[in-house]
C-alpha cells in the first residue's frame, strides 16, 4: 500500500507504440464502400442505396448523434468545419435527392429533421419520446424540459391534463404548484385556443407561452389581453420569448 | 392547507379548522389537551395572538418536513465502522453518523443514478480520490467533468481519445493470442457481421502468417491491425454476386466505418493498452461518435483490463485492483444494444478479478436489468420520472413514502443501498459530502 501506482508519461506512451507496417501498393478502398460503416451491411437494401459522398455521410452522422439533435444548422457547419456555401449546398441538395433530410426554418436558424429513410441508412432506431411536432418545437421543448428538470421540476412531455385530455407541451410538477408550458410556432389563433383548453381544464396553476418569434409572442399576448375567457386570469399566464442558441 | 394573508386577518373558525387539519395529520386524538387549548384560544383571539400561532404553524409544518424527510430504516451507528468518508446519515434529532464505505465494497459494481446536478459526479469524484494509491483507474470521460480532479499529472495520466493508439489484435500479457482473437471477432461481428466471422477469421490467420514470416529477431512482432485488415479485405477479389463477396462487403463496410471515425487510433501494430491500463488515466471521449465506435473503443479497453488479469491470483473477498469509471453510461448499457450479454459476462468475471465498475447513469429506466442485476451498490439521488422511481423502487425495495421521497431529495441527498454489506444490507438515506 505505500507506494503508488506508476503514471507513464506521454513520452513514455508514444514510445511504446510499434507503428504498422505501410500496406501494400495497390490496398486502396474501393468506390462502393460507404464511408460511415453504419449502413445496414450485407443486407439487400444497402446494395439499393446508393452510396454518400464521404461529407453528405459524416452531416448525417453528425446528425444523429444524440448529442447534436438540438443543433442548428449553421451550428453543425461550425462543428464539421464547413466554411464554403457551394459544399454545404451540395451536401443539403444530395441529402434531399435522396429523402434523408427536411430543412424547417424558424425564428433566426435552420434546424434538421431526419426521416426514417435516414435513420435506416444509419443503422439506427430513431429517437423516440421527444414530444410531437417539427424539429423546432422538439427542440425547444427538450430544451425548456431539461431546464426545468435542472431546477428540481417533474417533467412530463405531451401531458394529457383534466377530462377533456387536453395535451400540453410539457408540465411541470413543482413544489410551487403545476406549471404547464405551451411552446408556440404555429399561428396565433392556434395558440389562443391552446390557452383556453389549458384554462378550461383547471389544472394548471400557471401557464408559460414560449416562442422563438417575439412578434409571436407579440401577437399572442395581445390577444389574450382582450379575449374573454383568457384576459381574466392573466396574471397566472407568463409570456416567453425563448432565443434560440447557436451552440 | 390554506394559508391567510396578515392583512386579511381570518377568524377563530379558520384558527379551529386549521388546528384541526394539522392534528389530524399529525395523528393526534381529538380529545388531546392540545386540542382543548385551541378551543380556548379562540375566545382570546387578537392581532398580536394570530401572529404568534401562524409562527408556531410554520415551525410545526417544518418539523414535519425534517421528520417526514427520512429513510424508514437508518444504519445503527456501529454499521459503517471503517473505511472512506462518503458522508453521513440524519438520524432523528439532527444528529449524523458518519457513512464510511470500505473499498471492497467496490469490486461488487456501482450505479451512481440522478437527475442533473443531483451529485452523482462529486460523490464520484469523491470515490475517485479516496482509493488507494495502489488501485488501478480508468476514467471514461465524455463531459469533461473529470478533468480537474484528474489533473495532477503526478498521480494522473489524461489523455484524449484521438492520442491514444490501441491495436484490438494484440492479446494481454500471458493470455493465449487464439483465444483473444476468437472473443475480439466475436466482438467485432456481433450484430451486424454475424456471417462474415469466418471470412474474418481466415483473414485474420492468413495477415498472421505473413506477420510471422515479415518478423524480425529483436523486433517486436508486427501483429496486423484494424487497418491490415480492412486493406485486406478491401483488397480481396470474390467473384461478383457470391455469398463470399457479400460478406466481404459487410465486413469491409463496419470495418471501415469504425476506422473512419476512430481516425487514427486503431493504426499501429502494438499500442498503447498494457501502459494505460495499468496506471491512472482518465480518457476524454469527447467527439468520440457514433455509439458503435464509441461503444467499440470503451469496450476494447474494458476486456483489456480484465483479461489482462485473468492469470492473477485471486482472493475471496478480492481486493479492488483497478475501478473502471463509466460516465453516461445509458449510451453503452441501454436495453437494446447487442452487447448487453457481453458486459454481462465481463461484469461477472471482473468481481472475481478484483476490477470494479462505476456506472454514472441519468435514466436509470434505460439500464439493462442484466447489467442492474450484476451491480450490488446503488447511490441513487433525485428522480424525476415516474418510470425511474420506478425501478429504484424495486432495485432498493423502497417503501412507498421512501418512493414519494425521491422527487423530493436536495443535491447532495440520496438514497443509498449495498446489498452485499455485512451489516446493513437495506436502503436508507444519506447526504454527501459535504453536509451540513
Amino acid at each position: 500500500m505505500s507506494e503508488g501506482v506508476y503514471v507513464p508519461s506521454s513520452e513514455e506512451l508514444q514510445r511504446c507504440v510499434v507503428p504498422r507496417r505501410k500496406p501494400l501498393a495497390g490496398h486502396e478502398i474501393p468506390e462502393s464502400a460507404p464511408e460511415t460503416g453504419h449502413a445496414p451491411a450485407g443486407e439487400p437494401d444497402a446494395a439499393a442505396t446508393p452510396p454518400l459522398s464521404m461529407l453528405a455521410a459524416l452531416f448525417l452522422n453528425h446528425a444523429a448523434h444524440p448529442h447534436n439533435r438540438e443543433l442548428s444548422l449553421e451550428a453543425r457547419w461550425k462543428d464539421l468545419g464547413v466554411t464554403s456555401g457551394a459544399v454545404k449546398g451540395r451536401v443539403l441538395s444530395e441529402l434531399r435527392r435522396l429523402g434523408f433530410i427536411r430543412l424547417e426554418r424558424k425564428g433566426r436558424y435552420q434546424l434538421l429533421h431526419l426521416y426514417s429513410k435516414a435513420w435506416d441508412y444509419l443503422g439506427l432506431a430513431p429517437p423516440t419520446g421527444e414530444g410531437v411536432g417539427g424539429p423546432v418545437h422538439k427542440a425547444t421543448v427538450r430544451r425548456l424540459a431539461k431546464a426545468f428538470r435542472k431546477r428540481g421540476y417533474e417533467v412530463h412531455l405531451e401531458h394529457a391534463i383534466g377530462e377533456s385530455g387536453k395535451r400540453v407541451d410539457l408540465v411541470c410538477f413543482g413544489r410551487d404548484g403545476i406549471l404547464g408550458v405551451e411552446v408556440g410556432l404555429s399561428d396565433v389563433h392556434q395558440e389562443m385556443k391552446n390557452l383556453r383548453d389549458d384554462l378550461a381544464a383547471n389544472v394548471l396553476d400557471r401557464i408559460l407561452f414560449v416562442s422563438c418569434d417575439p412578434g409571436m409572442v407579440r401577437k399572442v399576448r395581445a390577444a389574450a389581453r382582450i379575449d374573454p375567457a383568457v384576459s381574466k386570469h392573466m396574471e397566472r399566464i407568463r409570456f416567453l420569448y425563448f432565443e434560440e442558441e447557436s451552440p | 392547507m390554506k394559508t391567510a394573508s396578515p392583512t386579511e386577518r381570518p377568524g377563530p373558525a379558520w384558527l379551529i379548522q386549521t388546528w384541526q387539519e394539522l392534528t389530524e395529520q399529525l395523528g393526534v386524538d381529538p380529545t388531546d389537551p392540545l386540542c382543548r387549548n385551541i378551543e380556548r384560544l379562540g375566545t382570546a383571539w387578537n392581532d398580536e395572538l394570530y401572529l404568534h400561532v401562524c409562527r408556531a404553524l410554520d415551525h410545526l409544518r417544518r418539523a414535519r418536513g425534517s421528520m417526514l424527510h427520512r429513510s424508514d430504516r437508518m444504519p445503527p451507528p456501529s454499521a459503517f465502522e471503517e473505511g472512506v468518508l462518503l458522508g453521513g446519515v440524519p438520524l432523528p434529532g439532527g444528529k449524523v453518523t458518519r457513512l464510511l464505505v470500505s473499498p471492497l465494497t467496490f469490486p461488487l459494481h456501482t450505479v451512481i443514478c440522478g437527475l442533473p446536478g443531483s451529485g452523482k459526479t462529486w460523490l464520484a469524484r469523491l470515490i475517485l480520490a479516496a482509493a488507494y494509491p495502489t488501485t488501478r483507474i480508468l476514467v471514461f470521460d465524455p463531459n469533461r467533468s473529470y478533468r480537474l480532479c484528474c489533473g495532477d499529472s503526478s498521480d494522473w495520466l489524461s489523455i484524449d481519445w484521438q492520442t491514444l493508439r490501441l491495436n484490438p489484435l494484440v492479446p494481454p500479457p500471458d493470455y493465449g493470442l487464439e483465444a483473444w482473437l476468437s472473443e475480439k471477432l466475436d466482438q467485432l461481428a456481433r450484430g451486424e457481421l454475424l456471417h462474415s466471422r469466418y471470412l474474418l477469421a481466415r483473414r485474420l490467420d492468413e495477415l498472421l502468417e505473413a506477420a510471422t514470416r515479415r518478423a524480425e529477431p529483436g523486433e517486436p512482432f508486427p501483429y496486423p491491425s484494424l487497418f491490415d485488415l480492412r486493406d485486406d479485405l478491401a483488397h480481396r477479389k470474390c467473384r461478383p454476386g457470391s455469398k463470399e463477396e457479400m460478406y466481404r462487403e459487410s465486413a469491409l463496410n463496419v470495418l471501415d466505418g469504425r476506422i473512419r471515425s476512430t481516425q487514427h487510433v486503431f493504426d499501429c501494430a502494438q499500442g498503447m493498452e498494457k501502459l494505460v491500463t495499468n496506471t491512472r488515466v482518465r480518457i476524454d471521449t469527447e467527439g468520440l461518435s457514433p455509439v458503435p465506435s464509441v461503444d467499440f473503443f470503451i469496450t476494447h479497453l474494458m476486456h483489456y483490463v480484465c483479461r489482462a488479469r485473468a492469470h492473477a491470483v485471486r482472493n475471496e473477498p478480492p481486493p479492488l485492483h483497478t475501478l473502471i469509471l463509466l460516465e453516461e453510461a445509458q449510451t453503452l448499457l441501454e436495453s437494446r444494444s447487442i452487447n448487453i450479454t457481453f458486459y454481462q459476462e465481463l461484469l461477472l468475471v471482473a468481481r472475481a478479478l478484483g476490477v470494479g465498475f462505476l456506472f454514472i447513469v441519468q435514466d436509470i429506466s434505460r439500464i439493462d436489468p442484466i447489467v442492474l442485476a450484476a451491480c450490488a451498490n446503488y447511490f441513487v439521488f433525485s428522480q424525476s420520472s415516474a418510470n425511474n422511481k420506478r425501478v429504484v423502487r424495486d432495485l432498493l425495495s423502497l417503501s412507498p413514502r421512501e418512493c414519494d421521497l425521491l422527487g423530493n431529495l436536495v443535491p447532495g441527498e440520496c438514497f443509498v443501498r449495498f446489498t452485499q454489506h455485512p451489516r446493513f444490507s437495506y436502503p436508507f438515506l444519506a447526504r454527501i459530502l459535504p453536509y451540513e
